[in-house]
Formats: structure tokens, C-alpha cells, sequence
């Protein structure tokens, strides 16, 4: 009895210190942000800035998690700032002509799950490279919601659940709370699910690392193949529900940079660009970090430029050290 | 005749992997010398360690009676020592001019390449040597063959003083080798000195000078070529007899076909067919290229066929891809272990539940870690893994534990039929002999299974029958009785087709 309690918690310290050992960087540097920030204003550490900060990042972070499964799996979706305008406008479309969430929310994912299931049917089947695939696809997602919204924004707020939308948006739970950041956790709960716990997530991780060893194993990699582009598309589909909910109307224009954002917090949160490595936690870490450099600079007024500037500095800067590092172990 | 290359007391490991062991290796100048043995005798890496590819551990070089401390690749090109690879990557979209010429600064004036007169020079070149290529000709319009003249030309344009050929015939034809003989007749006149790797006898009989025996990284001998008889030369590249690893062989359980396959053809492998047996272990013997793997791909599904029947317990199957050959109970160990066996920066737990994922997971797929890391504790264990946890990555193992990683992963997917390709490939003995009982304890489970192996020893010690090919033909069948003969053995992996 007691060696097995001996074997169970050197089990949880041996995990930790592989943990830090793999994720020492971003965990870092996310760490010496807090500092620095804590430092420079005093605005930074305050429980109302903390909650502003999970409000702006709950569409990025849901976004991210699905570029993070799709990097994984050692491909990429560039689409996904596209698929969130649409997301967005249809969504918001929806709520005024059905004045039912239910049939908004749903009617929105299933287009993005139809615009991920194209991607993915081509990557898999046709064996394009997902650069190009998505390249595409981030051209002809955007030309559906500039069309279908004549490029004007399509407000919901005269909409008669407009009340109930806005909760999602803006409402706190327990008066406390930020609804967003609620659903952004249960988000990050279900895809750490996913990749963890199921054989999706299993073949996912085997398909990035070593698509021939998977092959040979007996699973028929171009089905699973398309998973991961469903997905990602889902993942920007929620996050442009969230992004309308929160802003009050669906924009074409909504998710521009969403693409680079996302694939910067997945690169810097330590996930490997070819697949097969990396974690969840390395997202949040990643989206924080990037996302704190914005709070930041705002308490601080500076400028959106220098801020844009300071961005990519720190986004290459965290990759060196992690290849750096990869090359010494 | 003076010696122009020396090599004395040439060690070389890899890993716990002695390739090399205190080899004396010398050539004179203007001889040709033929290098020949069994695959893994060593013949490639001494060469690797000749041109500077791989540093030598111990042991000294001399050449043209001096001593090189350092030697890399540049030195070895500067000293006038160049080898013709076995497959030289070549870019297919350049002309041959530019392949051949390639690296070499002579023709540019000012910045700027004078394609002319470096066109001229290689079609000077080709012709000088008789090879039938056109200089302007694009790389890639051209057959493997040619190709290998190309590098073979690349190696000549720049006028070494010693080339060694490393199975330079293996994709040519036989007119083809006439050109190749030609050209080395050509070299000899020209006093340059060569070293020949080869598998053809005929070949070393024709052009050899002398001729060194290598087995097991040690040199067996060095014999004139006078007089000498082709069943001599191979008792010397065998000699050895079974060694004390291989455990004893248990019963085949039944006459039953398990797998029966007839006519097996694609663009490799032409008309194969055979039949295994109920617990039986066959042997595929064979050089390398001859197509053994391809058979197994073929069978797995991987590569396509062109025509051929596959039966399993009798019913003749259809097996399109690798998820049906694994549905009808098959399962490849392959070759090449880090790029085709296993997913190397996964842990070793997620390696080996990929073959079978549904057997630690739920009708949801939600996987049960705790039995999943239960089954594979007691997996590894009982393979004798040496490892930290369960949850190291497979790239951290070596070679034979990371081979015992793909036997467990093949055994987590309960196959009634086992298809092993080189399952000992840059293994050290103590990590084979374990192999080897795993084989017979497989067996003595009521599996069949089919290994694939360039070790004649290795078939011999653990087959109960063996077919042999040769360039993509099945060349012969041989029972237990009929393998215990060695030069049997050789001769149908030696025979023209």
C-alpha cells in the first residue's frame, strides 16, 4: 500500500518535471510577462483588467484551440478568420429573422462545419497541401460574408431575444463572472478532452508525428484526416458567436488577423509546426502571452503600431529559444 | 607495385553495433580490387570510413605511403579518392551538363556560367567513355540506369585517382553492365585504381585483381584471382556456422494454408507466389533489392497491384490498403522502423495501443488509460524493454529495444499472421537472440509468420522453409533440409533471371 502511494506521487512529480521540462519556455515567458506588467502599471494586477483580459481572449482562445489541433495533426487552417465572418454574420442574420439562439447557434456552426468538412475532403482525398487548400478557402469564406451582407454589418440588437444573446456577450454569471470566460474554459475542458482522452485525439497526435507509421498500423489515415478541419472550423465558429455576442453586430469584416493570432499563440505555447507535439496548456499559455502584450500596451496608451511591432518580436523570439533548446536536448 | 591506400587496425562502432573490427585493408595502385560479403560484412562502411563520410574510431590510413590523421569528405575528394553512390540524388529538372558539372567553378567567368564550353567538355567526357547519354539530355527524362551512368560520369569528370564502385549494377540490365565493364576497362588502361563492391560473382570474376572477403566487420582473407572457383569464394564469404543464439525450433501446427498467394505482380515484383503454413515461419532470403519488401508491401496493401490472387484460410480476399490487410488479421513489422514503423516523439504507450486502439478505448472511443498503461506495462515487461517509464518518447530507446516496441505494437493488434522485415537490422546480439525466442514463442501462440532477412544465417537458424528471390522473382523453395546447404542458398539468390 504505502509503495504504491511512493509510486503515485514520484508518478505526479516526474510528470511535472517532464512538463517543465518540455514547456519551460512558454511557461516563462508568460511568467516574466505577469512580472513585467505587474511592474510597469499598477492598473495590470487588478481583478477588473484580469477579468477584461479573459473577456478580449475568449474568441481567440476558442479559435486557437482548433488551429492547435490542426497544427497537431501537421497541417494548417488559414481559414479560420474567414469562417469566423461568417460565422458571425450568418449568426447574427439568423437571430433577426428566427428570433430563436438555438437555430442562430446551430445554423452558424453547421455552415462552418460544411466550409471545415470542404477543407478537409481536400486535403485528405485529393492530398492538396492544407496551405493551399485553406489559402482558398480563406479567399471564398470571406467573399460569402462580404456578399451576403452587402459588406455592411448586420446589427441584432432590435432582435427580440436580443437580451438573452447579450448575456453570452456581456452578462457575468453570479454577477461575478464573465459568461465568456465560462464558456471559454468549458471549451478548453472538452478540446483537452479530445486530444487526451479519445482515439480521435490519439490518432490525431500519431497522424502529425508519423503519417506512414499510422498507416501501416491499420487506420485509414485519409478519413481521420478530416477531422481536424471539421473541427478547426467549429472552433471558429464558435468564436465568431462569441465575437457577435460580444460586439453587439456580425461583421464581414470580423477576424482579419485571426489566422496569424492564432498560429502565433499555438507556435509559442511550444506546439511543434510539423505536428505530433505539444499541449494544450502550451495554448493558453500562448494566447495569454500574446494577449497580455495587448492589454499591456493599451493601460500603457501606447499606439496599436509599436504594439504590432513589439507582437512579432516576441512571437520569434519565444520560437528561437524553443529550437534552441530543441537542439540542445 | 606500391601500395596507394592502406588502411591498418580500422575500428568502427555504432552505438554497442561493432561494424568494423581492426580491419587491414590495402590496394595498389592501379589494381582493381573487389570487396565482397555478406550484406552488413562491413564492405560499406569501410569505404564510408575510406572517403571520409564516417570518422573512424581507431586505427591508422595511408595513403600513397602517408599518413592522413584527418580525413572528411573534401580531404578524401583532394587526395583524389571518389566513390560512385549507390543512389546519387540527382536534380531532375537540370540538364546532365549541369548535374555532372555541378560544384565546379572553372566555367564561370565574371559571375557568369559559360554553358557552352561546359557543355562541350561533358559531351567530351561521355563520349571519351562510351556512354550513351546526351549531355543537353534533362535529368529527369531518363532511366534509372542512365542515371546511374550520370554519377558515374560525376565521379569521372573530376579525374580521381581511386573510385570506389558500390553495387554499381544493381539497376542495370545486362547490356547496360557492358557499358559499365567497358568504362572500367577503360580506367584500368588509365591506371586509375578501383575498388568494386558487388553481389554479381561474374562481375568479380571478370574485372577483379584481387579480391577481399569481409564477414561480420572482420576481413576473412585476400585471394588473387587465379584460378579461383565461385563455390570457393562463397564458402569464404560464409565460413561461420550457426551460432548459439537461435533457440530451438518448435512444431509447425498444422498443414493448413493460412495465407496463400499466387501471381503477385507490380512494377517491382513479378509472378510471386507462395504458401504459408499454419505456425509455420517462412523465410523470404534475397539481396537487398530484390524485392522481398515489396512483397510484403504489396501483400499489406500498401503498394498497388497489377494482378494476383490473395487467399486467407482459403477465401480469396481483396486487400486495398494497410486498414484491411490489419482486418484480415495481418500485420507488418517493416523495414524501416524510425520512418515507417513508429511515431518517434510519441511515448512508447501511444506507439504500441495504435495497432489496436479500439482495445483500450470504449464503444465512444474514449480511451481507459488505466488499463491502456496496465496492458502495456505488462507488454513491455514481458518483452524486457529497457526504458524509464511508459511514457518516454521511442526515439530515447535504442535500436533493439525500439525493435521490441514494433513487435509489441504488432502483437497489441492480435494478428493470426505476422510479416517481420529485417526484425534484426542493426541489432546487437544479445537484443537478437531475444528476438529470435520471441519468434518461437509467437509460433508456439498458433501464429504464422513471414521474415524477411538478407542473413542467410539468420534463415537458417530460424525458418522452417524459405523462398528465395532475386530481382523481383521467386528463384526457388527450399525446405529444412534443402537450407542447411549454404551455397544452395546462394545460388538462387545469385541466379540471373
Amino acid at each position: 500500500m504505502g509503495n504504491k502511494t511512493l509510486n503515485a506521487s514520484s508518478g505526479i512529480g516526474s510528470h511535472l518535471k517532464r512538463y517543465l521540462k518540455e514547456q519551460a519556455i512558454p511557461v516563462g515567458v508568460l511568467l516574466c510577462m505577469i512580472v513585467i506588467g505587474s511592474l510597469l502599471t499598477p492598473k495590470f494586477l487588478t481583478p477588473l483588467n484580469l477579468q477584461n483580459l479573459f473577456i478580449q481572449q475568449a474568441s481567440n482562445m476558442v479559435a486557437a484551440l482548433g488551429m492547435f489541433v490542426a497544427i497537431l495533426s501537421g497541417g494548417i487552417d488559414l481559414s479560420i478568420g474567414s469562417v469566423m465572418a461568417v460565422s458571425s454574420v450568418f449568426c447574427a442574420s439568423l437571430l433577426m429573422m428566427t428570433n430563436n439562439i438555438l437555430v442562430a447557434v446551430l445554423g452558424a456552426l453547421v455552415i462552418c462545419a460544411v466550409l471545415g468538412t470542404v477543407n478537409g475532403l481536400i486535403v485528405a482525398k485529393l492530398r492538396v497541401a492544407p496551405f493551399i487548400v485553406t489559402l482558398g478557402m480563406m479567399e471564398f469564406a470571406r467573399g460569402i460574408a462580404y456578399w451576403y451582407t452587402n459588406s455592411a454589418p448586420i446589427s441584432w440588437k432590435n432582435a427580440e431575444c436580443a437580451g438573452t444573446f447579450s448575456f453570452i456577450g456581456k452578462g457575468r454569471l453570479f454577477g461575478a463572472i464573465p459568461t465568456l470566460s465560462v464558456i471559454m474554459i468549458i471549451c478548453i475542458v472538452i478540446v483537452w478532452f479530445i486530444v487526451k482522452k479519445t482515439s480521435l485525439g490519439r490518432i490525431i497526435y500519431a497522424i502529425g508525428g508519423n503519417e506512414e507509421a499510422v498507416k501501416l498500423s491499420g487506420i485509414n489515415v485519409s478519413k481521420w484526416k478530416i477531422a481536424p478541419y471539421i473541427f478547426c472550423a467549429v472552433c471558429a465558429g464558435i468564436a465568431g458567436i462569441l465575437l457577435t455576442a460580444r460586439l453587439g453586430v456580425g461583421a464581414p469584416t470580423n477576424g482579419e488577423d485571426l489566422a496569424n493570432d492564432c498560429i502565433a499563440a499555438v507556435v509559442v505555447g511550444g506546439t511543434s509546426f510539423t505536428g505530433g507535439k505539444g499541449n494544450i496548456s502550451g495554448v493558453i499559455i500562448g494566447v495569454f502571452i500574446l494577449g497580455i502584450i495587448n492589454n499591456l500596451l493599451d493601460l500603457m496608451n501606447v499606439s496599436s503600431y509599436p504594439q504590432m511591432m513589439l507582437k512579432g518580436t516576441i512571437i520569434v523570439a519565444a520560437v528561437i529559444f524553443s529550437t534552441i533548446k530543441d537542439k540542445k536536448s | 607495385m606500391s601500395n596507394i591506400i592502406e588502411m591498418k587496425g580500422i575500428c568502427k562502432s555504432f552505438g554497442a553495433v561493432k561494424a568494423l573490427k581492426d580491419i587491414d585493408f590495402a590496394v595498389r595502385a592501379g589494381e582493381t580490387m573487389a570487396l565482397v560479403g555478406e550484406n552488413g560484412a562491413g564492405k560499406s562502411t569501410l569505404m564510408k570510413v575510406l572517403t571520409g563520410v564516417y570518422a573512424k574510431d581507431s586505427g591508422t590510413i595511408l595513403i600513397n605511403g602517408e599518413e592522413v590523421r584527418k580525413i572528411n569528405t573534401v580531404i578524401a575528394k583532394n587526395l583524389g579518392i571518389a566513390q560512385v553512390y549507390q543512389q546519387f540524388e540527382m536534380m531532375d529538372e537540370l540538364s546532365v551538363t549541369e548535374n555532372i558539372c555541378l560544384g565546379d567553378k572553372s566555367f564561370s567567368k565574371h559571375g557568369l556560367v559559360q554553358f557552352k564550353t561546359m557543355m562541350r567538355q561533358t559531351q567530351e567526357l561521355l563520349d571519351h567513355y562510351h556512354i550513351p547519354i546526351d549531355a543537353n539530355a534533362k535529368v529527369g527524362t531518363l532511366s534509372a540506369a542512365m542515371k546511374q551512368f550520370i554519377s558515374i560520369a560525376r565521379v569521372l569528370y573530376r579525374k580521381p585517382r581511386v573510385i570506389v564502385f558500390d553495387e554499381p549494377t544493381a539497376v542495370l540490365s545486362d547490356s547496360e553492365v557492358h557499358i559499365l565493364m567497358d568504362i572500367i576497362a577503360s580506367l584500368k588502361k588509365e591506371k586509375v585504381t578501383i575498388i568494386y563492391i558487388s553481389h554479381r560473382m561474374d562481375e568479380i570474376f571478370q574485372l577483379s585483381d584481387r579480391i577481399t572477403v569481409m564477414r561480420d566487420g572482420v576481413v576473412i582473407t585476400v585471394l588473387e584471382n587465379k584460378n579461383l572457383v565461385k563455390d570457393d569464394l562463397i564458402t569464404h564469404m560464409l565460413g561461420k556456422t550457426l551460432g548459439a543464439m537461435y533457440v530451438t525450433r518448435g512444431k509447425i501446427r498444422s498443414e493448413q494454408c493460412v495465407l496463400e498467394v499466387e501471381g503477385l505482380t507490380n512494377d517491382v515484383i513479378k509472378d510471386v507466389s507462395f504458401k504459408l503454413r499454419e505456425g509455420e515461419i517462412l523465410g523470404i532470403a534475397g539481396l537487398v533489392n530484390s524485392g522481398r519488401t515489396e512483397t510484403a508491401r504489396a501483400i499489406m496493401g500498401v503498394d498497388k497491384l497489377k494482378s494476383g490472387t490473395i487467399k486467407i484460410n482459403g477465401v480469396p480476399v481483396k486487400i486495398k490498403n494497410p486498414t484491411d490487410a490489419v482486418r484480415h488479421g495481418l500485420f507488418l513489422a517493416p523495414e524501416d522502423r524510425k520512418a515507417q514503423a513508429m511515431v518517434l516523439c510519441r511515448p512508447i504507450r501511444e506507439n504500441i495501443s495504435l495497432s489496436k486502439l479500439s482495445s483500450v478505448t470504449n464503444r465512444l472511443g474514449i480511451l481507459n488509460s488505466k488499463k491502456e498503461a496496465e496492458t502495456i506495462d505488462n507488454l513491455v515487461r514481458a518483452l524486457k524493454v529497457k526504458m524509464d517509464t511508459i511514457e518516454s518518447p521511442v526515439q530515447d530507446l535504442s535500436g533493439g529495444n525500439q525493435q521490441k516496441i514494433v513487435i509489441a505494437k504488432a502483437l497489441t493488434a492480435q494478428p493470426n499472421i505476422l510479416i517481420f522485415d529485417e526484425p534484426t537490422q542493426g541489432i546487437d546480439v544479445g537484443a537478437r537472440a531475444e528476438i529470435y525466442g520471441l519468434l518461437e514463442k509467437l509460433r508456439a501462440d498458433g501464429k504464422s509468420i513471414i521474415l524477411i532477412s538478407s542473413e542467410t544465417e539468420e534463415i537458417q537458424g530460424t525458418c522452417d522453409r524459405t523462398i528465395v528471390m532475386r530481382s523481383g522473382h521467386v528463384t526457388g523453395e527450399l525446405n529444412a533440409e534443402e537450407m542447411k546447404d549454404t551455397k544452395l542458398m546462394l545460388q538462387y539468390m545469385y541466379k540471373d533471371v
